[in-house]
């Protein structure tokens, strides 16, 4: 039985200086036998969360158990053994090794956790063979098709049989007639004693999977009217990280746009004065807020849905630039 | 996982051969300098050994036989000989001159006495304008050469009588070196003692064959501790270039080598990997090293005499460079995250 459980994870990176939280608070609960999809635009954090699950990075907070290891605290050879024998990983770029035939790329795995050659290259071959490459043992990765490079990587990653799979976009370099047996063998994997998690924006998945994580909110247009808002002095407008539906335009005071630095304390990237609108990229591409908004003064905005602002923008023609929050 | 270092090696094959050749020219000339040295050390040990001496007198204040300018009487080689302890004693009288475009060293000896060399072919000279010359000087017997005004005849000819930086010997009886150098002053160099002196006459001192040895090693110091640098320098380019080979494809590899850390592989796993290429190139390197000296000993000025030493040296030294370059390739390794087998940079 392979269970798979996700409390209150948070991971993030420092970028330029700044704190890229791309997960952020997230509860997931994976069974035996499923396969999960993670569903969402590029930089919502699917590989990200990818590597935390084969423990190549650690969250920030919260936990990720599997059955009864506590991933995010395996070190040393417990880490080494987790990477080894209990996660097996397809990447989306395959990444065989150049120098070693599709025998020798899926026997590594077994080389690495200690099988001496001939042993390594007849778990290989027992693992190659039934996905059809039988007849390709001997060939190097630029003389196989992308379907079955992907076979291959798929081999490597099932060689010692994990109990966890996961997949990074298995189906981005592949055209329709591959993607059909890549997906097949995923959904082959995902049986009893083993979970797999495939992170994609390929929508076709979606009908092999058991459960979908939407890494990126679906926003449905929502109507709102627009709000006039009284900010005293230091009051918070929304924070960095928070979901958002509207924009806002300032009408009086100054907001302070503030992002959280890697090193601690956060540093001020915009200041918003009058006629100055802020906060539309959330809601219209369903990102997250990248910057704390905060009134220095005593402020008033309007907040207004992106079609709204549009509108607006139009009647007046004279609104100054935005800032990305 | 040895395994994947060695196919990969094969994978960059091409780069594997340029750099076995550019390392193995480093090791070959290293061998081929270990040899010269070697060479000169065995001239000198042989050209004192053929005196079959156990002691040498030479004039109070000089240097060895062989590099002084003080001369004494070729008398004191009769006084010599009446002490007691001394079983025989002869004078040799040395100089320099040009022949056949080379410089030789020229030396008076006794026939049959303390400092005849082991005629190849032919005789000793016992009679004025008789010479024996090396075989380095290519000369048959019969031929004739003219040192100053005089003209010679080869009555014999010997081998491995260089000494003094290859400088091959001619031996003449003391009297003809005598007459054309010395402008017939009765003069010798040196007298070559076997026995004991116990105390020499006034006037003069005593050496044994180990301070003679020595006193004429004393001009090549420089010269070996200048190929000693060489050799020094020859080893640390052949190491950068061992080096520079497997820390390049540590960096093209970062992608592969995060892979393998991504599927658990320890740092002491990749760099048996590394060490597998830095050895296989090294050792290839030492392999067509040798070769290549053995190649070129033949044209070299000086004679080679590569000891088996120096090659068991140059191979533990391409052990060594092997493993340093493992190391420079690990440390690369170690510092590539395991992420960017995903994409992320490191």
């Amino acid at each position: 039985m392979t269970t798979l459980t996700l409390r209150d994870v948070t991971i993030e990176y420092s970028s330029g200086g700044y704190v890229v939280r791309p997960i952020h608070g997230l509860d997931l609960d994976v069974r035996d036998g499923e396969l999960v999809l993670l569903l969402g635009a590029s930089g919502c954090g699917k590989t990200t969360l990818l590597s935390a699950l084969a423990a190549l990075l650690t969250p920030a907070r919260g936990t990720i158990h599997l059955d009864d290891t506590e991933v995010t605290q395996l070190k040393g050879k417990a880490l080494a053994e987790y990477r080894r024998r209990t996660v097996g990983v397809v990447y989306q770029a395959f990444n065989l090794i150049p120098s070693l035939n599709a025998l020798d790329n899926v026997a590594v795995a077994a080389w690495n956790a200690g099988e001496s050659g001939r042993a390594g290259r007849n778990r290989a071959r027992g693992v190659l063979e039934p996905l059809g490459l039988g007849d390709r043992l001997k060939h190097r990765p630029p003389d196989l098709s992308g379907g079955e490079q992907q076979r291959v990587a798929i081999a490597r990653a099932l060689c010692l049989d994990p109990p966890l799979l996961l997949a990074d976009e298995p189906t981005a370099h592949l055209d329709e007639l591959q993607v059909e047996g890549v997906l097949r063998l995923l959904r082959d994997a995902a049986c009893p004693g083993r979970a797999v998690v495939v992170a994609t924006h390929d929508d076709r998945l979606l009908k092999l999977a058991d459960q979908v994580v939407e890494l990126t909110p679906r926003r449905h247009a929502v109507h709102r009217e627009p709000e006039r808002i009284e900010l005293p002095a230091g009051q918070l407008l929304f924070e960095q990280g928070d979901e958002g539906d509207v924009a806002y335009v300032v009408e009086s005071g100054e907001i302070h746009l503030l992002r959280e630095r890697a090193e601690g304390g956060e540093a001020l990237v915009q200041r918003a004065g009058p006629g100055y609108y802020f906060g539309e990229l959330a809601p219209l591409f369903g990102m997250h807020r990248t910057a704390t908004a905060r009134a220095a003064v005593d402020s008033v905005v309007n907040s207004f849905t992106p079609h709204d602002l549009r509108s607006v923008m139009t009647r007046t023609a004279a609104l100054p630039d935005s800032r990305d929050a | 996982m040895w395994r994947v270092g060695l196919f990969d090696l094969l994978h960059r094959r091409r780069r594997f051969v340029l750099a076995v050749i550019a390392t193995s020219l480093a090791f070959g000339l290293s061998l081929l300098m270990a040899g010269t040295i070697k060479h000169l050390q065995n001239e000198t040990v042989r050209i004192v050994a053929l005196f079959k001496a156990d002691q040498f007198v030479v004039a109070d204040g000089g240097t060895g036989p062989f590099t002084t300018t003080r001369l004494l009487p070729a008398s004191t080689a009769t006084t010599i000989s009446r002490l007691p302890g001394v079983q025989r004693a002869d004078p040799f009288v040395n100089a320099r001159e040009n022949l056949k475009g080379k410089d030789v060293n020229i030396v008076g000896i006794v026939a049959g006495g303390l400092g005849s060399p082991e005629v190849r072919n032919g005789r000793l000279p016992r009679a004025s304008g008789e010479a024996v010359t090396d075989s380095t000087l290519s000369y048959h017997l019969g031929d004739h050469f003219r040192l100053g005004a005089k003209q010679f005849t080869v009555v014999g000819t010997t081998h491995d009588t260089t000494f003094y930086f290859g400088q091959p010997t001619v031996f003449l009886t003391v009297k003809d070196v005598q007459d054309n150098f010395l402008e017939g002053q009765p003069y010798a160099t040196a007298i070559a003692v076997r026995g004991n002196v116990g105390t020499p006459p006034p006037g003069t001192q005593v050496m044994t064959e180990a301070e003679v040895r020595k006193d004429l090693n004393r001009p090549q110091k420089s010269g070996n501790q200048t190929v000693a640098i060489f050799n020094t320098l020859l080893w640390l380019m052949a190491a950068g270039i061992v080096a520079t080979m497997v820390y390049l494809t540590a960096l093209e590899r970062a992608r592969d080598i995060a892979v393998l850390k991504a599927m658990g592989t320890a740092n002491g796993t990749l760099f048996g990997g590394m060490a597998v290429q830095g050895l296989a190139l090294a050792l290839a390197a030492c392999f067509v090293g040798a070769l290549v000296s053995l190649a070129l000993a033949p044209v070299m000025p000086f004679a080679v005499e590569t000891p088996v030493s120096a090659y068991l040296e140059v191979l533990v030294i391409g052990i060594v460079v092997g493993l340093v370059a493992a190391l420079v390739g690990l440390r690369r390794a170690v510092h590539i995250d395991p992420a960017l087998a995903f994409g992320r940079q490191a």
